[in-house]
């Protein structure tokens, strides 16, 4: 079951209404009817169902157009999905490398279109449920209404007696009392059911981006003279190389300073955790308006070997309106962190050995800078994009450094071909997108390679899955106390420090 | 081969429609600092910026504070907090980050803002001396 799986089976089987449209509805009379007209002094006794009745109509029209709007996109993607079984056709019988890369961007697409096809269907059957409900309410409402009208002209009828009056009134307050406690009840249900449904779709977002991110760089490549994104991800691995240097205290920002007096005042690397934590420190450091490596000279029992940690995405460049609109006037700009949407790109769909990434040439030269020797023995670790960087360097076949093992998080690692003899030591938070993307199982992954291993964490309470600082936290509980009865983490990273660098670059 | 994604332009016209609806305010990196010096709370020199975390936007402001001038407290902080919130035009910021220092910051004057927002029901459980919390909680303590 693919993420968008999980999430849809919910939305379309309307578990979050609990009992669908039916449970919704009433035995009031005139059910969809219109409201009989009431006497004026009658209609303060009955004012909420009033109100709700009025709010009820906008939104009974404004869910079911978001349905159709939904409707919509589904079938859009249905069509997509055909035309691309016929342009796969098309190239069956062709052969030689072209017509090979073709064939698996067809597939890359059509993984991705079925997902896309199956959120947006399952989006749409939940909306014209909620908007079932929201008209089975507005009925409920009018019945309520309705029965009320009828009532006040029965029992105000003509009469002679002004007591019977008093008792008159006194039996219409109970009846519309009663009926507000029905159709209170019912709404305040209606929205229970509604925030369940919000709390699902909201779970579709990232998968959404995702989605995007991935249909349009496999698309970029497709058609790369059409679609502007590829042109960054090919401008980043022609570009010139950037100008490295050590980290500059001054250039940084109060924040920063102290979390840079706090990484180097660090000791020891004792845990899966410290590795995690570094992660999260450089991308800090570093922010969109520079790049920055940390490299920590590490000694053990085995010697001298140095751990790299690598910084995530930092700016997401033609995407960044996806994640609010407000950003967009920023969408073009391109800020100086290598560590961006084009390498991103560059380093998962164009992975070329001749033309590194500027990223990867800067992460290159960083670790001269900082003195590591040819041949030294380098563990590298990264969250996110700076992981897919860390298994790019560990497949590297003209590596200047050995590679001794790799820590990452919230990256997919299983595209590339790491030497089974490297220790590679994935985590993953349950729910985090971004490690999926290789679309490979988190068991297939760890059956290929004895020394791989993928640790499927528990989502965090925050639900913010793929974020550094929750998997720092989810690691340190995974590893348990730091005394006492814990995970030993492995000789091969762990160690005293005995000299810590930063350096930076940017484009 | 030519794939028309028309669900993607949608979705890209839909969000351009969006931001072309939305009023376009001053990006915060300018908007705040200038807020915190035109505010009477003995500020000097100002930043803010944002980082990201994965999916997650941080807002990130810091502050030089006149070293004659009284010791910021638990009220400046929340006037602070406000001045962030109102100059932030992103509507989806994850966590909300304020450090300060009395003159500039050179490693043993940073003001622990951490503390003064224990003062206002935050818990500290930030590393460094800032003051660490969620937006939302930022913005519910404000709406108070």
């Amino acid at each position: 079951m693919t993420a968008a799986s999980s999430v849809c089976a919910p939305l379309r089987n309307g578990s979050w209404s609990s009992g669908g449209a039916g449970a919704f509805g009433t035995a009031f009379s005139d059910p969809g009817g219109s409201v009989a007209s009431l006497v004026s002094w009658a209609l303060e006794y009955v004012a909420p169902l009033n109100e709700w009745l009025d709010q009820l109509v906008g939104n009974e029209g404004q869910v079911s157009s978001f349905a159709a709007n939904w409707s919509g996109v589904a079938s859009d993607l249905a069509d997509c999905e055909a035309e691309l079984v016929a342009s796969a056709g098309r190239i069956s019988a062709l052969e030689g490398k072209t017509a090979r890369a073709l064939r698996k961007r067809h597939d890359d697409i059509g993984l991705v279109l079925a997902d896309a096809s199956e959120w947006s269907s399952a989006t749409a059957a939940s909306l014209e449920l909620a908007s079932s409900i929201v008209t089975a309410v507005h009925d409920a409402a009018v019945g309520a209404l309705s029965e009320l009208a009828g009532l006040v002209t029965s029992l105000f009828g003509f009469t002679l007696n002004p007591f019977d009056k008093v008792d008159q009134l006194k039996q219409l307050s109970e009846r519309a009392l009663a009926f507000i406690e029905v159709v209170g009840d019912l709404i305040d249900r209606m929205f229970d059911a509604f925030e369940r449904l919000v709390a699902l779709l909201r779970t579709l977002i990232p998968l959404i981006q995702e989605s995007l991110l991935y249909l349009r760089t496999v698309l970029g490549e497709t058609l790369r003279a059409e679609i502007p994104l590829i042109g960054g991800a090919l401008d980043d691995l022609l570009a010139r190389d950037p100008r490295v240097s050590e980290l500059d205290p001054r250039d940084l920002t109060q924040k920063q300073r102290e979390l840079l007096e706090e990484l180097n005042s660090e000791t020891s690397i004792d845990n899966f955790g410290d590795l995690i934590q570094s992660n999260g420190y450089v991308d800090s450091l570093g922010g969109n308006e520079r790049s920055v490596i940390d490299i920590a000279t590490v000694e053990n029992a085995d010697g001298i070997h140095y751990n790299v940690a690598l910084p995530s995405t930092q700016d997401w460049g033609q995407i960044k309106g996806f994640f609010d609109p407000s950003t967009l006037p920023d969408t073009l700009k391109d800020y100086p962190a290598t560590n961006d949407l084009d390498s991103n790109i560059a380093l998962m769909i164009l992975n070329n050995p001749v033309l590194a990434t500027q990223y990867e040439r800067a992460v290159l030269q960083a670790m001269a800078d900082a003195g590591i020797p040819e041949g030294a023995r380098v563990v590298y670790t990264g969250f996110s994009q700076g992981g897919i960087m860390a298994g790019n360097l560990a497949s590297s076949t003209d590596s200047p450094y050995e590679t001794i093992g790799i820590v990452t998080n919230g990256s997919p690692l299983g595209t590339f071909d790491i030497p089974p003899e490297i220790p590679v030591v994935s985590f993953e938070h349950e729910g985090d997108v971004v490690p999926i993307l290789d679309l490979q199982a988190v068991d297939e992954q760890n059956v290929e390679s004895p020394n791989r291993r993928t640790v499927v964490l528990p989502a965090p309470e925050n639900g913010d899955a793929h974020n550094n600082a929750n998997y720092v936290d989810s690691v340190r509980e995974w590893e348990g106390p730091t005394s006492g009865d814990h995970r030993p983490a492995p000789d091969w990273f762990g160690g005293e420090i005995i000299d810590r660098q930063q350096h930076t670059w940017g484009e | 081969m030519r794939l028309r994604p028309r669900p993607i332009v949608a979705l890209v016209l839909a969000t351009l429609a969006l931001s072309a609806c939305a009023p376009q305010r001053e990006p915060l990196d300018t908007a705040i600092p200038a807020a915190f010096l035109a505010s009477d709370l003995g500020i000097t020199a100002a930043e803010a910026g944002t980082s990201m975390d994965g999916f997650s936007l941080n807002v990130t402001a810091s502050a030089e504070f006149d070293p004659d001038a009284a010791a910021p407290s638990a009220d400046d902080l929340r006037t602070m907090l406000r001045l962030v919130v109102e100059n932030t035009p992103q509507n989806n910021v994850n966590t909300l980050e304020i450090y300060g220092s009395v003159g500039p910051y050179e490693g043993g004057n940073a003001i622990d803002f951490g503390a003064l927002g224990v003062e206002l029901g935050f818990e500290d459980d930030n590393p460094l001396s800032g003051f660490s919390a969620p937006w939302d909680d930022v913005v519910e303590l404000l709406d108070q």
